[in-house]
């Protein structure tokens, strides 16, 4: 029997030739996919007509990068012809990259009879599911209006995503339509934010037009027009055109803000609000703010509403600060419209409770509650908890620390949902 | 009359020879089939050797050039998507790189002789745990089988010869069973490899099915036009390596004038 073990004892390394491959399938399966797009390749360079009945089946992607080699002739001979017929069958699939060049060669008249209402076709096809020189070239052509009718709402809508997308040209052609007023209303800071982004990216005209707009503005504000004493706070408070200058946009803002321009007047109570350019101050802010709320500026309101919110150089009250959200959302502004869902649900806030040392009492540190962790009269046990808050009992702060607690400790949703040492404002986190 | 007397047999012991039959031609069919299993598998595996080291390696490379590639572009032009890409686009290379220059890649080339064949057949019909008497001798056949199909795989002849040698005869009837247990036990193998051999079909077809065994079929197809498939995608692959490293040579150049680190 000794000798029929040994047998039994082969290399067991074997085993492993006994499991199944199919751990390797998405590398063999790469391969196959490979090799079929190989073929197709190859039989293009022998008979064109056979690979029509394969690529026919093939992918979009297929057939534009058969369209790509012959525009370019790499590995097959240069023919416009064919590669105009192998975009189109990947254009008519939807291939947005095809879409674009099919576009270009009717834009050249390259392969395809020259035709700008055709290139403007397949160059919207393209645009729309988001190719950024479509969009540009789109854009243009509605400017101009090559191949369709001349239309600055449809040039600018298009330059606008191709910008946004990060294209220099069309950053700066942008900026020329909001400083000439065409297609969108006459906006010079937006004008001076889109020609930054284009300096900033390299382009020399841009920055050109920046300058001149810039000269432009100053002499415009210098003659007392606030218009453009608003737009110069912008440019000065952003730094387009300029160095950045909190002190003289605040200066610019209160020459527009005098004459009643309501953005003018929202800036100015922002750099209150936020100290920038001119002393912190909240009663400033709200004066500034109400001016230009009571005009209808819907950012303002919004504003107006916070400093309520929070009693910020106004008393606390949720009131006037609902009135106030409401007005601003009305004109369909967003964080609004979000403030007044949290003014209106049931709230849960979350308030922060540390331990005083000195006295060993829990003490809740509210409402705009940010707790000096290095304040050595608090110990380290800090509780971030709930507050269930009655909107009809605007004196829910009122409550004695220790029902509070016991207030927490009862509700059955509550639980400390942290430990530790924390800095929260409990309106931070309720959004 | 030929004066010869014939003992006449009982209905059961008829039964039993016809059965006994049956066996050996299930046998055989069970045997065959374990042959082809074991074939399909060797020649996936040893073309999965050759296509991983031939192409797969290539892949590797290929991947993590791009990886080095959305590395940089990363860097240049810093944003969330960008990040990922360079993460996913890096994962994709290490899992390359592990299926290319796994195990699987050292399979050996395989050309079983029809001597390997025969002997591997004979084995099976031997030694097949469907053919156990009790269970210490099922034990000892899967044992058997295992051994004899690792050194089919390996095409080791010596191994599958030792095997019938020594194990050919092993004892399937149990002594004094009598002819009723034995037709029970008889009809048992029978269901039993007849529930095997349906089992072995379906993972000979599911192995057919397999993205190796369609690349196979592709690769022998372009044979017989006298093409050699892999050759042909390992050099679509060396070009596109050269555009990638081209690729990252001129980002490289970027990236150091942007002053920026990798």
């Amino acid at each position: 029997m000794a000798e029929k073990h040994d047998i039994l004892i082969l290399p067991n390394q074997g085993d492993s030739s006994i499991v199944l491959l199919e751990t390797h399938s998405i590398i063999a399966a790469r391969g196959r996919k490979d090799a079929a797009s190989l073929m197709v390749r190859k039989l293009a360079l022998t008979s064109p007509e056979s690979v029509t009945a394969l690529a026919d089946h093939g992918d979009a992607d297929e057939q534009f990068s058969l369209g790509k080699k012959y525009y370019s002739g790499e590995g097959v001979p240069q023919d416009d012809a064919q590669a105009a017929l192998w975009f189109r069958k990947a254009a008519e699939l939807g291939h947005a990259d095809a879409q674009y060049f099919l576009g270009l060669l009717y834009d050249k008249g390259e392969g395809v009879p020259q035709d700008y209402a055709e290139a403007a076709v397949w160059h919207r096809k393209a645009a729309e599911q988001g190719h950024v020189h479509s969009q540009a070239n789109l854009a243009y052509q509605y400017y101009f209006g090559q191949g369709v009718e001349q239309d600055y709402s449809e040039a600018f809508l298009f330059c606008r995503r191709a910008a946004e997308q990060g294209l220099m040209w069309a950053q700066r052609v942008l900026g020329v339509m909001y400083e000439d007023g065409e297609g969108v209303p006459q906006d010079h800071a937006q004008a001076a934010v889109w020609y930054r982004e284009a300096a900033h990216q390299g382009s020399a005209e841009a920055e050109e037009n920046l300058a001149v707009l810039f000269q432009k503005l100053c002499n415009a504000a210098e003659r007392g027009d606030a218009n453009a004493q608003w737009s110069l706070g912008e440019l000065y408070s952003k730094g387009d055109g300029t160095p950045k200058d909190s002190a003289q946009a605040a200066a610019w803002y209160r020459k527009a803000a005098d004459q009643g321009n309501a953005e003018g007047q929202l800036r100015l109570g922002l750099l209150y609000g936020r100290g920038q350019g001119v002393p912190q101050n909240y009663a400033q802010a709200e004066i500034w703010f109400r001016k230009a709320a009571e005009q209808g500026n819907a950012r303002a309101e919004f504003n107006l509403g916070m400093l309520y919110y929070n009693g910020q150089g106004v008393p606390q009250d949720d009131t006037q600060a609902e009135m106030w959200f409401r007005k601003a959302a009305e004109q369909g502004y967003e964080n609004a419209k979000s403030k007044l869902r949290v003014l209106e649900e049931p709230v849960i806030r979350w308030a922060v409770c540390v331990k005083n040392l000195e006295t060993g009492k829990m003490v809740l540190i509210t409402p705009d509650m940010t707790v000096d962790t290095d304040d050595p009269r608090f110990g380290d046990e800090v509780h971030i908890v709930p507050v269930v808050k009655d909107q009809k009992d605007p004196d829910w702060l009122s409550f004695g620390v220790h029902d509070f607690v016991r207030d927490c400790a009862c509700h059955p949703k509550i639980e400390p949902r942290a430990r530790g040492r924390t800095i929260i404002s409990h309106r931070a986190a309720v959004n | 009359m030929s004066g010869e007397i014939v003992r006449k047999l009982t209905p059961e012991e008829e039964e039993l020879l016809r059965k006994r039959e049956e066996l050996a031609g299930v046998r055989g069919a069970l045997a065959e089939r374990e042959l082809e299993l074991a074939d399909l598998r060797a020649q996936l595996k040893s073309f999965e050797g050759r296509y991983l080291r031939q192409v797969g390696i290539l892949y590797a490379e290929l991947d993590d050039w791009e990886a080095k590639i959305a590395g940089i572009e990363a860097s240049l032009k810093p944003s969330a998507t960008a990040s990922q890409r360079a993460q996913e686009t890096r994962k994709q290379a290490e899992e390359t790189h592990e299926a290319a220059h796994g195990e699987a890649s050292k399979a050996r080339d395989f050309q079983p002789s029809a001597d390997l064949k025969s002997l591997f057949r004979e084995a099976a019909k031997r030694v097949h745990p469907d053919f156990a008497k009790d269970e210490a001798d099922r034990q000892l056949r899967t044992r058997l089988m295992a051994q004899a199909n690792v050194a089919y795989s390996q095409g080791n002849a010596e191994v599958l010869q030792r095997i019938l040698d020594e194990f050919g005869n092993l004892p399937e009837s149990v002594q004094g069973e009598g002819v009723g247990a034995e037709l029970v036990r008889i009809i048992r193998q029978i269901h039993q490899a007849r529930k095997n051999i349906a089992a072995i079909e379906i993972e000979l077809s599911s192995l057919r099915a397999s993205e190796i065994a369609q690349l196979k079929q592709d690769a022998e197809a372009a044979q017989q036009e006298g093409r050699d498939l892999l050759a042909e995608l390992a050099a679509d692959v060396r070009k596109r390596i050269v555009d990638a490293k081209k690729k990252h040579e001129t980002l490289a150049v970027e990236l150091k004038k942007h002053g920026r680190e990798t």
